[in-house]
């Protein structure tokens, strides 16, 4: 097994001791939506009534905060990080309380879905539009998700952050390159 | 006399089997196991690849927006 894969195998596990489980968000859990990338980045969604029960378990584990406000913190461990999303707000919490359970060569893990990633990813990007590492995967996850996904959710997502425009060019995208 | 038994590709086989190009798509785009093994042993390879971890980005989080 990876190092990466045994970084998050030590998590989950850590884990059990919260109210509710964390589940996984960003370049990592678009893999439970058929999107496979290689990524570094191991990026938790957690109930901010746990921030206390997952600082006390990653601190066992031997990482150290490196950053954290009310939304989110880093925490790294030599070479290896770890970043949060705390859930605080109705949406955050709702996506994390409908998190899928999957089975997985590294434990019994939580998913967040693929709207909410589009959502987490758009988030993102909004905050660090340079990257396009978060508009590409917003991209995947739309084309794989085509006549799957909840399209009303995705569109809340982006009439939330003001950009209808994107989602139009994204899925303009996605059309032309079908045809 | 050419003994190769390599075949030959012309130039339009070329254009048809681009080695990198925006043909390429480096992700999947078909069902992928539901327990993610697709990506631990993608990043095993990778892994194998790049045994140290390039230097991480710093955390820059200032004026960041938070609506989920």
């Amino acid at each position: 097994m990876s190092r990466l894969a045994d970084q998050v195998k030590q998590a989950i596990a850590a884990f059990k001791g919260c109210k509710t489980e964390p589940a996984l968000i960003g370049g990592l859990a678009l893999a439970a939506h058929d999107v496979v990338r290689a990524t570094r980045d191991v990026d938790f969604l957690v109930d901010a009534d746990d921030v206390r029960a997952v600082h006390e378990a990653l601190s066992a584990l031997g990482y150290a905060r490196v950053h954290h406000s009310e939304d989110a913190a880093n925490y790294v461990r030599g070479d290896e990080a770890l970043d949060l999303l705390y859930a605080h707000r109705p949406t955050a919490r709702r996506l994390l309380e409908r998190a899928d359970t999957r089975d997985t060569a590294m434990g019994r893990l939580r998913v967040v879905s693929a709207e909410g990633l589009i959502g987490f990813k758009l988030q993102a990007l909004v905050n660090a539009p340079e990257r396009g590492r978060d508009r590409d995967d917003i991209l995947a996850l739309l084309r794989t998700g085509r006549g799957k996904l909840d399209m009303r959710e995705v569109r809340d997502y982006f009439a939330l952050f003001d950009r209808m425009d994107l989602l139009d060019e994204l899925l303009g995208q996605i059309d032309h390159d079908a045809s | 006399m050419n003994c190769s038994g390599k075949s030959i590709m012309t130039q339009a086989d070329d254009a048809r089997y681009p080695v990198v190009g925006p043909a390429v798509e480096s992700r999947t785009q078909t069902p992928t196991s539901p327990d993610l093994s697709d990506w631990v042993d993608l990043m095993e390879v990778v892994e194998m690849l790049c045994p140290v971890w390039p230097e991480r980005p710093a955390v820059a989080e200032e004026g960041a927006v938070y609506k989920l």
